[in-house]
């Protein structure tokens, strides 16, 4: 008997929705890589017109936004460890704040998007197309991520996560950080570089 | 790269929990060199983002998401699709623009 248990338990359990969501992500992982390339593309052969762009970003502006999302990201692990621990005010509490991060960070692109419009930037130039059309999409993703923490707020109301049952706070938090790693990669490429 | 953070027991017994502050404290300072560096003139200056950016997102991808930790299958989904999407970020930067 001993023997039968310890051949089996150290088998890791998957989740079905883990696995569907890394799936997802291994997809998202592709889908904005070629955007990215396609930005990458235009901005070096185009080097003049990307200089005109760069010269109207704010970067202290979008470095406060990377901050907040990374803050966020923390939180959302903060968030996980609270249901692990059976701490429910602490996930309810860990998961108000990404939601408001969240949104900080939508409203600061935004207001980004708002003051490149009023310096004549446009969607339809050379390296605004990729431009918004990226940051865009990120920021579909983040919006995206706060629809879907308010609807993680229904369920801890209706005791939906307990600290056995958390796998779909911890899916939430794959998507959540993985949106956090593609600007990461945005930040440094389209402001910094 | 700096010292990985430990790890410690978690109460569920499934797999370490990361020292979570630790990293975001990382992630912190690393995102302030970033912003640091790109004020400065220099050759290294590109190499030094790049490099600052995969540290950072290998963080994330290793604490936060736990792939350090987790099932090799989930690593393999995700480094799959990088593997995948590499030759075409490749060709897009290194070879078109001269074309």
């Amino acid at each position: 008997m001993n023997e039968t248990v310890r051949k089996t338990a150290p088998i890791p359990q998957r989740y079905n929705s883990k696995v569907g969501i890394w799936v997802f992500l291994g997809g998202e992982v592709i889908f904005f890589g070629s955007l990215i390339a396609t930005y990458l593309f235009f901005r070096l052969r185009s080097p003049a017109e990307f200089a005109a762009v760069k010269a109207h970003l704010s970067i202290p502006l979008i470095a406060a936004n990377t901050f907040i999302l990374i803050f966020s990201s923390y939180m959302v692990v903060k968030a996980l460890e609270a249901i692990q621990d059976g701490n429910q005010k602490g996930l309810r509490n860990n998961l108000a704040i990404v939601t408001l991060l969240g949104l900080i960070f939508v409203s600061g692109q935004a207001y980004e998007w708002s003051t490149l419009f009023r310096a004549g930037e446009s969607v339809s130039s050379v390296l605004g197309t990729p431009f918004f059309t990226i940051t865009g999409i990120h920021g579909t993703h983040v919006f995206i991520g706060v629809i879907w923490s308010v609807f993680l707020q229904l369920g801890i109301r209706r005791g939906a996560y307990t600290q056995k049952r958390h796998q779909g706070i911890e899916n939430f938090g794959l998507y959540w950080h993985f949106v956090d790693i593609v600007w990461i990669v945005l930040f440094t490429l389209f402001y910094l570089i | 790269m700096p010292d990985m953070p430990k790890t410690i027991a978690t109460t569920d017994h499934s797999r370490p929990r990361p020292r979570y502050d630790l990293v975001f404290i990382f992630l912190i300072v690393f995102t302030a060199l970033e912003v640091a560096t790109s004020y400065l003139q220099s050759s290294l200056k590109i190499p030094a983002l790049i490099a600052l950016s995969i540290i950072k997102a290998s963080l994330v991808v290793l604490y936060f998401m736990h792939l350090k930790f987790d099932s090799r299958l989930y690593a393999l989904l995700f480094v799959l699709g990088l593997a995948l999407i590499l030759p075409l970020l490749l060709m897009m930067t290194l070879v078109m623009p001269r074309i």
